[in-house]
């Protein structure tokens, strides 16, 4: 029985050279399992800064992120080969968040519902969240740095817009993979990536 | 991507900074999650790889054993069977008793007295 190792590489410490090759070099199941180990360490920390982006929330984020990796193991793992493992896995990330989001809706929805408060603007739970920065209003306002402006821009982006600008522009997607990730047309792609855009140039003018 | 604009260049510095400066708390879960994942996925597959195969021979051989023995069961003539419901059941009402005469009359050629 293989020994998972619990020490976890740096970012991008493991090249995806390393774990195609360990599968490649030796298909025992020890092996891909060594790999699968060596892929999840080098993806997990952009996975979790994706899934906090999403949900604002620490806890949630990890919960997701652990729950992407278990359905990422159990239904792609052992049956495809590693050279397809990243799209594959981003693919069960952004599905993940797609259902919180679904979820955080329906949420909203009964909430707003219980409560009879038809008159009061809808308040969006997202908004409401603390930052996970922990960052008081007044900090957030006279914030100067411009990376913390920009991932604070990037956090309140509409989910599926943020997903779009997080696959393309970070993780380097090309538009027809983050489409196979994000579960629509390459059409959507490049309108979700269009509008994130042009609310962060928005955003960011005294910036950029 | 090579065609990089300065806007993209530093949104991937910054995530990548956060990335990097994540805590030393969230690492630790993530690890753990990482270890998770992999056990319990692992032997999850190991759980079906093994035991359905197992159940899904075991339901086709019940299945065809069942057949088998359904062959096997010696089966009534149809007419026999056929005349054995219309007598029992619709032509005649259920308190008439067959009429010995009746069936020795139905049973003679044609024109036949």
């Amino acid at each position: 029985m293989h020994v998972i190792s619990l020490q976890s590489p740096c970012l991008n410490s493991t090249s995806p050279e390393d774990w195609t090759d360990t599968v490649a070099d030796n298909p025992t199941e020890d092996a891909r399992q060594h790999a699968l180990d060596q892929f999840l360490a080098g993806v997990e920390r952009r996975a979790y800064v994706m899934a906090e982006m999403a949900t604002r929330n620490r806890d949630e984020a990890l919960d997701l992120v652990q729950d992407a990796m278990l359905a990422f193991v159990t239904s792609y793992g052992k049956k495809k080969p590693a050279s397809e493992w990243p799209p594959l896995f981003h693919r069960v990330l952004q599905n993940k968040l797609r259902d919180w989001g679904r979820r955080q809706t329906v949420r909203r929805r009964w909430q707003v519902w219980l409560k009879g408060d038809d008159d009061a603007p809808e308040a969006d739970p997202i908004q409401q969240a603390a930052d996970p920065a922990g960052r008081s209003p007044e900090q957030r306002v006279s914030l100067d740095n411009a990376s913390d402006a920009l991932l604070m821009a990037i956090g309140e982006l509409p989910l599926r817009q943020q997903q779009a600008f997080m696959l393309r522009s970070w993780e380097g997607l090309d538009v027809a993979t983050t489409a196979k990730a994000m579960g629509c047309s390459a059409g959507s792609v490049k309108t979700h990536l269009s509008l994130a855009m042009a609310q962060l140039r928005d955003k960011l003018k005294g910036h950029w | 991507m090579n065609d990089r604009s300065p806007f993209d260049e530093a949104a991937r510095q910054a995530l990548d900074t956060r990335a990097e400066g994540l805590d030393g708390a969230t690492l630790s879960r993530l690890r753990q999650a990482r270890v998770t994942a992999i056990e319990q996925g692992t032997r999850r597959h190991r759980w079906f790889s093994h035991w359905v195969p197992v159940t899904g021979a075991l339901a086709t051989a019940a299945l065809l054993a069942m057949n088998l023995w359904h062959d096997q069961m010696p089966q009534p003539a149809p007419e026999l069977a056929l005349l054995e419901s219309l007598v029992g059941d619709s032509v005649l009402p259920s308190s008439t008793q067959p009429d010995p005469e009746f069936i020795e009359w139905l049973a003679r050629p044609n024109g036949a007295v």
